[in-house]
């Protein structure tokens, strides 16, 4: 799955957690501060974004990302 | 001199009608909001209908973003109250917020959330329960959702006591107001049963009608082809507020909440007493809480669930009170065109009480056809009727013995 791929799956599935248009998830906006997500929202991402690429997202690593990008790059990581 | 209590907003969520003007014409008009269940599939189960509020888009009244956040029985109960909110137009800005509550009934809470999320976990693991699992499914968050959505920062609970939830509601709201605790309680019933598992469990209750064929003639309260009861989800939700609160305000008055009985029949989970000995008791209680006597009665909103233990005993039970005048007084269900919305019924037949109040018309009893020696009162069958009417008693009686009386009168303010 290339980066591109992965980018577009994750701002889809941020926007509709998030309740937000697909144009507002900006690769480098801030997820806390700038798209509003909340602890709870964080849990329920991390289990979409398992379901989606077929990882495991340890609690640990749900609040190491900072922005989009953090969430792309983690999991183009851990797919091949 | 006791404080008291009026109402003066209403909101409504209901299979025959979302909003009030929509929901009183259906009453009037005797419109069923029953229909065979397209909510999901019954699979081999020998009930096939529901009082389904089909029409009801939650996100015309809630933000998207709290709708995918919290449980149906949310949606209903919010959507509800703002309507009741708007039509107070009570100015919040004005306010004292800690003066002002949130009491409101429901038999099961988030249901059909949990059995989402059950199912889920059997299929994807118990790690992977979601976050919101706990406050989606527990009863009080409706009162919760609401409290917070309006800012309002007194009393906030919910009463669980099954088909009189939201009546003990809105008597404790009445207390609450007496009391000088609250001068403003947004109070009524909630209730979201029609997920698979639950109607299921109703359905192996053996209480519910199985009169599929005919869905919208299904509920039958006093009929003597009566069957069961027609499981219902809804909202009704009521603005009450202390008289003189809402007479410095000019705020639109429907009706008076004047009395409050309850009791228990102390006899059966599930089976009423027979000869309706604790439902007489609380009918009278509540009367002799008004400050009124048994011939101010003019119309009864009867609990008439359509099954054949509550609607004889529910008869018996009037009888025991009023003597041969029992037969003098109209006595409705207006379930006949709800169905049984459980913890929902009594804040819905609350707002149906105030309304009647308001304007002189009783709704009738739809679907009465053929004479049951057990029920033999007036029961305002299938048309409506203007008749004055002053005052009104509203019954409920729940699951686990459990019983309350209303009372409204028209106020005169």
């Amino acid at each position: 799955m290339d980066l591109n791929e992965i980018e577009g799956k994750v701002k889809k599935i941020l926007a509709d957690k998030l309740t937000l248009t697909i144009d507002k998830i900006d690769i480098n906006a801030r997820l806390r501060e700038d798209l509003g997500m909340d602890s709870f929202g964080s849990i329920e991402i991390a289990f979409e974004l398992e379901d989606a690429f077929g990882i495991k997202i340890p609690d640990e690593d749900i609040v190491k990302v900072v922005i989009v990008k953090d969430v792309v790059d983690y999991i183009a990581a851990r797919t091949v | 001199m006791k404080r008291r209590a009026v109402i003066t907003g209403l909101g409504v969520v209901a299979p025959n009608g979302v909003g009030i003007e929509t929901f009183w014409s259906a009453n009037i008009n005797g419109v069923s909001g029953v229909d065979k269940v397209i909510f999901f599939e019954t699979g081999p189960l020998d009930v096939m209908i529901a009082g389904q509020a089909k029409d009801f888009d939650p996100l015309k009244f809630l933000p998207e973003e709290t709708v995918k956040r919290s449980d149906r029985f949310v949606h209903l109960g919010l959507a509800a109250a703002k309507m009741a909110m708007e039509d107070s137009r009570l100015d919040l800005e004005a306010e004292d917020r800690e003066k002002i509550g949130v009491v409101l009934g429901s038999g099961l809470g988030g249901l059909l959330f949990h059995e989402e999320q059950i199912a889920a976990a059997m299929n994807k693991g118990l790690n992977r329960m979601n976050p919101l699992s706990v406050p989606r499914v527990t009863p009080n968050a409706v009162a919760g959702h609401i409290a917070i959505h309006f800012g309002l920062k007194g009393h906030n609970f919910v009463i669980s006591t099954a088909c009189s939830s939201g009546s003990h509601a809105v008597g404790e709201a009445l207390r609450k107001i007496q009391s000088g605790e609250l001068d403003v309680c947004v109070s009524g019933g909630v209730e979201a049963p029609l997920t698979q598992f639950t109607f299921a469990a109703y359905a192996a209750l053996r209480v519910l009608s199985k009169n599929n064929a005919s869905p919208q003639e299904a509920s039958r309260p006093f009929d003597a082809k009566r069957d069961g009861f027609v499981l219902a989800e809804g909202a009704g939700v009521l603005i009450i507020e202390e008289l003189e609160h809402a007479l410095k305000r000019n705020a639109p008055i429907y009706a008076e909440i004047s009395g409050y009985g309850a009791n228990s029949g102390a006899h059966h989970m599930v089976i009423p007493v027979a000869d309706g000995e604790d439902a007489a008791r609380v009918m009278n209680s509540a009367v002799k809480d008004a400050g009124l006597k048994l011939e101010d009665i003019d119309y009864i909103n009867a609990h008439g669930t359509s099954t054949h233990a509550n609607d004889k005993a529910e008869t018996q039970a009037i009888k025991k009170v009023f003597g041969t005048r029992a037969y003098q007084i109209p006595v409705s269900s207006t379930k006949s065109m709800i169905g049984h919305s459980i913890g929902a019924a009594g804040g819905i037949e609350a707002v149906v009480c105030a309304l009647t109040v308001k304007h002189d018309l009783i709704p009738p009893t739809i679907n009465y056809q053929h004479k049951d020696p057990d029920c033999d009162l007036d029961y305002v069958p299938n048309q409506a009727r203007a008749v004055k009417v002053n005052a009104v008693i509203s019954n409920s009686f729940g699951f686990g013995s459990s019983n309350v009386s209303l009372i409204f009168t028209k106020g005169g303010f």
